[in-house]
């Protein structure tokens, strides 16, 4: 089975979660013996694939099939695309895809999410071939619905429309587009996100941060810095928590537009001694991170899905979640809060710093279940996909 | 010709509220959700008692009246029984009715519902005591057959419940005590005397109990002559056959849409159409001899494929959260007041423990499990928050620098000591 797979970026220069999930539902694929080969607009530096990677800014291509590595000054990819005018780039890409197509054969196109929509739905009409349309993420989750009718919107409509078949990462997604994008329940599937253990599994820094030495609890918010993540939340969570606990440090890792904002708000919460701002921090200084945190919280507004949840987990980080999570779907082991509800939030990260037999369970229990979040099973579930769509 | 004992459990928990560590120090209301959730314990005792109790309590009347020989038995916690008598008295009257045929016995346990058979000697027996005062007060009889929560039985309890002045105790049938034995049989427990056990055949039992309405089950629909015969083919050459069941199975685990109710109404009539007579626990001691030994080294009980106290003490949580209450123990005993041993426990009813467990997740069976609380570690939070709570109410026998704040102020400088304990 030939599978074009039309992404937009790849770790580890990655802008969010996007491109890990996609490297990881992809990789699972082409171990499955899918033929799979992904196409991105713009050449980048790649970890080690198990798949064909194409990019289409470049001139005839370039198949990569082993690892590459492209010195790249972008250690924050996340500040620079906020500055461009993403929509031209994605109508950039789908002249680049239309040209890079000739000759070439493909069984089903797989995109993933509005920034891959135009050139997918390109390469399905040039191919002749079904399209799969991968949601991670909607602008009801970025904007909060705010730009219905908008240009996003639109390309995000057109492509769940044009798709044979949608995958969302989450009921709680696919609830989202059956709902705003008139899309009917049965062409809208969901396949729930993995986690790469091997992968993992190689951040094995055990380092213990000053901080946590000094018998400071750390907790944690990890993520873009945009009000979708709700970290905002969390520092009004921390606020509260700061009162309650001398000992509690807060540590924002990531970066994002509300950098600023965020830092007049731990200022105007009177918490600007407790709060970190860790700036952008790759897989390795993450699993750091996680490994000394005592709680992790994701307060997102919406959340698809959360794989910060799951990698948390595997490093054994207790949690605090969220209720607009597509995550909880498959995850039972953590504490669930309305993100709006700073007390109720405050309340269980304090619960977990108190009591120690609640803070092993959240970990042990968490850590064992991840196991059975591997992306193989994605895969599998995306592969009888494809077949039911060829039949 | 055989016979069948039927015997049915009433219980409902005084479930806590939400109470976050903020509220520690600040309310103690403990057992007073207003919400129109699943932890308002009024609404949820009002539900159960129209779905339940009044119905089901209103056909065994009708049906004791039709029927002679038909005979029950019922085990009522303590706990219920308060509950009975602040929400809906017209319960309490309603089983009051049904003892005063004469024909149904009530069966002795703990007042809480607790595990303290696992924990303290000492105060099960009190809560034994205290379980038979009630009883006597509410029913004027004084049980003399005895059945622990959730039939939880080890050897070691045996002798203490015969010390108590029982003769009879109710446990589960379970394949690792018996072997190739018959449930349908009395035994006598090991290291006791006089003692007999009546053991729970539970095939038949959860035939009623979990299987009534599921539609995958080979034997659905279960009609009250199929299990009639099931019961008569059971007591061929047997002593009796114990259907126990918890008694919300009547409406509440098994709605009246299912048809239990009309079940009911015809099963007595199809029994005695077998030539089986029904006896109670109490009769039973009389008319058989036990025909073996049982032998239980460790703990077990009627719940889950384990049949274990897995559900109760499997995880930390749960183990922590009893060694704290009963760490209370002495303390609340000296502070002689009732009212705060009466907070206690309530919190030592073994719901609250069961509300904690997280086994369910790994057998993906989570469905068959109800917690009002959705997690079990927002239930560990909830108990936890509510027993440092408690602690600051008491007063500490040996207080460092005694005497320099007055018993009002304690309240508010312990405060501070316990959440950052």
């Amino acid at each position: 089975m030939r599978v074009l797979m039309i992404g937009w970026e790849l770790p580890p220069q990655t802008s969010g979660g996007l491109g890990f999930a996609v490297a990881g539902l992809a990789s699972a694929l082409a171990r499955l013996g899918v033929d799979l080969t992904m196409i991105l607009p713009r050449q980048q530096p790649l970890n080690n694939f198990p798949f064909k990677v194409k990019f289409a800014g470049v001139k005839n291509g370039i198949y990569l099939s082993s690892y590459q590595h492209f010195h790249s000054q972008n250690t924050n990819p996340a500040k620079n695309f906020a500055n461009q005018d993403l929509i031209s780039q994605v109508h950039q890409f789908k002249a680049l895809v239309e040209k890079s197509l000739a000759g070439e054969a493909y069984d089903v196109v797989h995109a993933h999410d509005w920034l891959c929509g135009p050139p997918a739905l390109a390469a399905a009409e040039i191919l002749q071939k079904p399209l799969v349309a991968q949601i991670h993420s909607t602008e009801f989750d970025r904007n909060g619905g705010n730009s219905v009718g908008g240009e996003i919107f639109q390309i995000e409509k057109e492509m769940v429309e044009g798709a044979k078949k949608v995958i969302a990462v989450s009921g709680y997604t696919k609830k989202i587009v059956t709902q705003n994008y008139q899309i009917p329940e049965e062409k809208v599937e969901v396949i729930h996100n993995g986690v790469d253990r091997q992968e993992l599994g190689k951040l094995n820094d055990q380092k213990e941060l000053a901080l946590k030495a000094k018998g400071k609890k750390l907790i944690v918010f990890a993520g873009r810095l945009a009000l979708q993540k709700g970290p905002d939340w969390f520092l009004k969570a921390a606020q509260i928590v700061a009162q309650h606990d001398k000992e509690t440090i807060f540590v924002i890792a990531g970066d994002g537009d509300m950098k600023e904002q965020l830092i007049e708000l731990a200022i105007n919460l009177g918490i600007a001694d407790r709060v970190v701002f860790t700036g952008f921090l790759d897989q390795e200084q993450l699993a750091v991170i996680y490994r000394n945190a005592d709680v992790l919280i994701v307060p997102s507004v919406s959340e698809p899905f959360g794989l910060v949840a799951l990698e948390a987990s595997f490093f054994g980080t207790p949690l605090v979640i969220s209720k607009n999570s597509g995550v909880l779907e498959i995850l039972n082991h953590c504490l669930t809060v309305d993100f709006w509800d700073s007390f109720a939030t405050a309340a269980k990260i304090l619960a977990i710093l108190r009591y120690r037999e609640l803070n092993w369970a959240l970990k042990n229990n968490a850590q064992a279940e991840v196991a059975n979040f591997a992306w193989e099973r994605s895969a599998q579930k995306c592969f009888s996909l494809y077949q039911e769509i060829l039949n | 010709m055989g016979s069948v004992c039927f015997y049915f459990q009433v219980h409902q928990p005084w479930r806590l509220r939400y109470y976050t560590i903020f509220d520690i120090g600040s309310r103690r209301d403990y057992f007073e959700d207003e919400s129109e959730g699943e932890l308002n314990n009024r609404k949820v005792f009002e539900k159960v008692a129209h779905k339940c109790y009044l119905p089901a309590n209103r056909l065994w009347l009708a049906l004791l009246k039709k029927f002679p020989k038909l005979k029950l038995s019922f085990s009522l916690s303590g706990v219920v029984l308060d509950q009975m008598e602040a929400f809906e008295p017209e319960v309490l009257e309603s089983f009051q009715s049904l003892v005063e045929t004469g024909r149904v016995e009530i069966l002795g346990e703990t007042y809480f519902h607790s595990l303290s058979s696992l924990a303290c000697e000492e105060e099960f027996r009190q809560q034994v005591l205290t379980h038979q005062e009630k009883i006597k007060r509410i029913f004027g009889l004084a049980p003399k057959v005895f059945r622990n929560t959730e039939l939880i039985y080890q050897n070691s309890l045996g002798r203490v419940i015969e010390d108590l002045g029982f003769s009879a105790v109710l446990v589960e049938g379970a394949d690792h005590i018996l072997g190739w034995r018959s449930p349908n049989f009395l035994y006598r427990p090991a290291q006791t005397k006089n003692l007999v056990a009546l053991l729970k055949n539970y095939k038949l039992s959860d035939d009623i109990a979990f299987r009534f309405s599921e539609k995958s089950w080979g034997d659905w629909p279960l009609t009250a002559p199929k299990f009639a015969v099931w019961v008569k083919e059971a007591a061929k050459n047997s002593q009796l056959v114990n259907i126990f069941l918890d008694y919300e199975t009547f409406g509440e685990h098994q709605w009246q849409e299912t048809g239990i109710f009309d079940f009911l109404e015809k099963l007595p009539e199809e029994l005695f159409n077998h030539n089986l007579d029904f006896v109670t626990p109490s009769e039973a001691v009389k008319l058989f001899e036990p025909v073996g030994e049982i032998d239980a080294p460790a703990a077990y009980s009627w719940a889950d494929i384990e049949r274990d106290t897995s559900a109760w003490l499997g995880n930390e949580m749960q183990r922590k959260a009893s060694r704290e209450l009963y760490d209370l123990r002495n303390l609340i005993f000296s502070q002689n007041d009732e009212a705060l041993l009466n907070v206690w426990r309530n919190l030592s009813t073994s719901d609250h423990f069961y509300y904690m467990c997280t086994k369910w997740f790994k057998d993906g069976d989570v469905h068959k499990y109800f917690n009002p609380y959705k997690s079990p570690y927002e239930a560990f939070i909830v108990y936890m928050n509510v027993l440092s709570d408690l602690k600051l109410r008491l007063d500490f026998p040996k207080e460092k620098g005694g005497g320099k704040n007055g018993k009002k102020g304690l309240y508010g400088r312990r405060k501070f000591e316990v959440l950052c304990s």
